[in-house]
């Protein structure tokens, strides 16, 4: 201690080893940190008062995004459900001045998130920079999704996946909850310039490029923003969803005559976008050929060989509640002090996996097992999955279902059941069922001629968490089984009372989440987006037979095309053809 | 230092040694490492010290301000631009005729709107210190002077004077000078860090007045434009160029006048097609 040279020495090679380390931080990445503000040097008119309806020029729209977009009301906006929609993370450059913040880890003083807060509709949005994986694909989507950042040079690149269907533009022109972002953060000393790349197999034939400048403004003042959604127009009926028959939008060619904007690049797509359409602009007679192709991802049949292969994700929704996911239905467990509460039982070659799934949650016994439907995949593991649990002492768990059910699997005496008898609720309900188990009050709720006429919802209130069954699905069109009571109108009621009894917790996202019959997590604005597509086919299909057409007629309308990308794709049991045809009859029966 | 005042108190002599020796062989690695890459000498030219590559053809992609660039606005139309009065009655007046008849149909193919116009580019290195952007449409070329400007100016394109972006900073111990000479320890302490990015900067002066707009939105000849050029490299291999300008004007515009324009990479030269101007 007391030799100098040897305090020098150390002081010294500190000195150097934190100069090394220091210069490196120095040498490294941009700080975005600051308020900036919005720029509008560009596209003002369509980020202020916004387009025409109808107008969709330089936007590489395929032949599914012009017909969404042709479909879109803006009246839609004045349903308290639609209110609060935000703006989402691929439109928020649009409006609205930013904050930018990082978050730092107290100890290595590394960068793990930034944060970007849009005073417009208050949203901030998460970029976490800490290499963390990308949630499950069964998770809940948000309408900023979920981002990871990376430095290339001096530009942050951002990735943003799990993204809520959402407009990019308010004229009906729609990014799927398939589509993703990448964005690109370039600060050039006071100013910010963001490069958007909207990608999206379902609405857009090529990505939607787009850069946005901000200006550093240290002494803004943020403002907060509450919404609280409202019925803006009285004595609408339940479920009313404004829209327009695509082929009859009396709109469509309002820029034309407003803007003069030439009639053959109003409707936009990829080839607007390019510099040889310049000529074509000054031919009159050239027409803009339709990107006719909408990509429908085949759904696969599976064996008894992929379903050994197979494993179950299990995703926690909420409090008590998670959802576990394997080649059928989805399972809903509540889990509680004193036991497990099980909602659907897909599949019998699944269930060792699926009670090796809830072991790892729980060690409680399986008590009560619902069954939503009568669908194979709902029942399939009743037997086992009861066997499994316990109810009291050695009984397996009691198997509890709407009254139905156990009338369309069982038979009269004397003929064969349709349904193996092992498989059979042991306990039935015909009139409103609500118990408290596992700590919280859990409601049974029968939704009348839906997906069948023996569907019911499940509603736990204190995780807030419904699980709806087949009624809801963010992979396929509502399978109507009309052979066992299932009804175009019921499927739409049933949406509708799901919408009803959710609340979401802002900005129309999260609070009471819902967990489909088959699909990711939800919450009530997904509910709303699929009851909306619904509620507008049946306008449309409704809209052809009006005129007269015949179920032949109505097919090759393809009525369904803007939706056929994401939930066209066929199973082995569903396709689009049938649900159209499905609507096409129940709508014809009900004009006799 | 109070940490290393208890920990020599509480080590062992006899490590003394092995301590210092193991110190001084880490700081001499570090700083050894850290100067050979600093110290290697400077790029002998702005081609060899280009950061990045920008040569190639691109192609405008135009999904902003379509009503503006793809078709010619109406007379008067001036959205988006922070258009001061003097501005607005100059473009009030636009008449293209008497551009016509004027020749001088390449006022709107001037350096402020040049790469707003819906075209493809070609950008080459002219020699070691020139870059060199031509367009098909309105076939202009920009010249971007990394040393001293061979172009006294006056002409539609100005005089540009390019430079890679340096980032700025503070650094407490050690600073890389903008030669790339490294000082180190006290005497640098509190000194400006300078390192460039990957960006272009180009400052363009001396423009012959003309238009920001095809309808006769003017810029003064007091105009000023900045521009930094960056590049992105996608995952699916695509590259984007993405052009930041801030224009200002102190005769016609009220505030800076800042826009992107961004386009996309070509494997190939397909499409070039060498369109005169047109003031229509």
């Amino acid at each position: 201690m007391n030799h100098p040279s040897i305090r020098f020495l150390l002081k010294s090679g500190l000195v150097l080893l934190i100069s090394n380390v220091c210069s490196c931080y120095v040498m490294g990445q941009v700080d975005f940190s600051g308020n900036w503000a919005l720029l509008m040097h560009e596209d003002e008119a369509w980020r202020g008062p916004g387009p025409e309806l109808g107008e969709y020029e330089g936007l590489p729209l395929n032949a599914a995004g012009k017909m969404r977009a042709w479909s879109w009301n803006a009246s839609i906006n004045t349903l308290p459900e639609h209110q609060c929609i935000p703006l989402p993370a691929d439109d928020f450059t649009d409006f609205g001045n930013i904050r930018v913040f990082k978050e730092v880890d107290p100890a290595t003083q590394q960068v793990i998130a930034w944060h970007e807060y849009t005073e417009w509709q208050a949203q901030e949005r998460v970029i976490w920079m800490d290499s963390r994986p990308k949630p499950s694909e069964l998770a809940a989507h948000t309408w900023q999704g979920f981002s990871t950042g990376k430095w290339d040079r001096n530009e942050l690149t951002i990735q943003t996946t799990h993204l809520k269907e959402a407009l990019f533009e308010r004229v009906g022109t729609y990014r799927s909850d398939r589509g993703t972002l990448t964005e690109h953060w370039i600060r050039h000393g006071n100013y910010l310039t963001i490069m958007l790349i909207i990608s999206d197999p379902v609405y857009l034939a090529k990505p939607l490029v787009r850069t946005r400048q901000y200006v550093l403004d240290p002494d803004q003042k943020m403002r907060g923003y509450d919404c609280v959604p409202t019925a803006e127009i009285a004595n609408r009926p339940q479920g009313y969803v404004p829209d327009y028959i695509p082929w009859k939008n009396p709109f469509k060619l309002d820029a034309v005559a407003r803007y003069k904007v030439p009639e053959v690049a109003v409707s936009g797509g990829p080839e607007t976008m390019y510099p040889e359409f310049v000529a074509k602009l000054k031919n009159p007679n050239v027409k803009v050929p339709e990107v006719t192709e909408t990509h429908i991802a085949p759904t696969v049949a599976l064996s008894n060989s992929n379903l050994n292969d197979l494993s179950i994700t299990t995703l926690r929704v909420q409090r008590n509640v998670y959802m576990l996911h394997g080649a059928g239905a989805n399972i809903t467990i509540q889990v509680g002090d004193a036991s497990v509460y099980v909602v659907d039982t897909e599949l019998a070659p699944l269930v060792p996996k699926i009670l090796a799934a809830i072991k790892q949650i729980t060690d409680k016994p399986i008590r009560y097992i619902i069954n939503t439907s009568i669908d194979a995949d709902h029942i399939g593991g009743n037997a086992e999955l009861a066997k499994g649990g316990n109810q009291i002492g050695d009984t397996p768990a009691a198997i509890l279902a709407y009254e139905n059910v156990l009338n369309r699997m069982s038979a009269p005496t004397g003929k064969v059941s349709p349904v193996s008898e092992t498989l059979w609720p042991t306990e039935t309900y015909a009139t409103p069922q609500m118990q408290f188990y596992n700590g919280e009050g859990i409601q049974l709720i029968h939704e009348p001629s839906a997906h069948t006429d023996g569907d019911t919802i499940v509603y736990f209130h204190g995780s807030d968490v419904i699980s709806s069954g087949d009624i809801f699905s963010t992979e396929t069109y509502p399978v109507i089984d009309r052979k066992n009571g299932g009804t175009f109108k019921g499927i739409l009621q049933s949406l509708n009372h799901i919408i009803e009894l959710s609340i979401p917790k802002g900005h129309q996202e999260g609070g009471t989440y819902i967990v489909p019959g088959h699909g990711r997590i939800c919450d009530q604005a997904d509910v709303v987006s699929y009851r909306d597509m619904v509620t507008m086919i049946g306008h449309r299909i409704a809209d052809l037979l009006a005129d007269g057409k015949t179920l032949e007629q109505v097919l090759a309308a393809q009525p369904t095309m803007d939706f056929d990308g994401r939930y066209g794709a066929p199973t082995p049991s569903w396709t689009k053809e049938m649900f159209i045809e499905s609507v096409y009859n129940e709508l014809k029966e009900s004009k006799k | 230092m109070t940490a290393v005042r208890l920990f020599l108190a509480n080590t062992n002599p006899k490590c003394w040694t092995r301590i210092i020796g193991l110190t001084v062989m880490l700081c001499a690695t570090v700083t050894g490492l850290h100067a050979q890459n600093e110290k290697t000498a400077p790029p002998a030219n702005a081609k060899a010290a280009a950061p990045i590559d920008f040569t190639g053809q691109w192609v405008s992609v135009v999904t902003e301000d379509w009503r503006w660039r793809m078709v010619t606005p109406s007379k008067g139309d001036f959205t988006s631009i922070p258009l001061n009065e003097a501005g607005q009655k100059i473009g009030d007046a636009w008449d293209p005729a008497k551009d016509e008849a004027a020749g001088l149909q390449c006022k709107a193919y001037a350096a402020p709107n040049i790469l707003r116009m819906p075209e493809r580019l070609r950008i080459s290195w002219a020699d070691d210190d020139t870059l060199k952007l031509e367009t098909d449409t309105g076939m202009q070329t920009r010249m971007f002077y990394f040393k001293e400007p061979k172009s006294k100016g006056s002409a539609w394109q100005g005089v540009s004077q390019a430079s890679w972006e340096l980032t700025t900073g503070y650094n407490f111990f050690s600073v890389m000078g903008v030669d790339g000479s490294v000082q180190s320890g006290r005497k640098a302490a509190g000194q400006r860090v300078r390192k460039p990015t990957s960006s272009l900067t180009v400052v363009t002066t001396n423009i012959r007045p003309g238009y920001i707009r095809k309808n006769g939105v003017p810029f003064s000849d007091k105009a000023v434009l900045t521009e930094y050029f960056d590049r992105t490299n996608e995952s699916d291999g695509d590259s984007w160029l993405v052009v930041t300008s801030i224009l200002d004007d102190p005769v016609y515009l009220n505030q800076p006048f800042v826009i992107t324009t961004h386009f996309q990479k070509q494997t190939d030269e397909t499409g070039w097609n060498p369109t005169p101007c047109s003031a229509r």
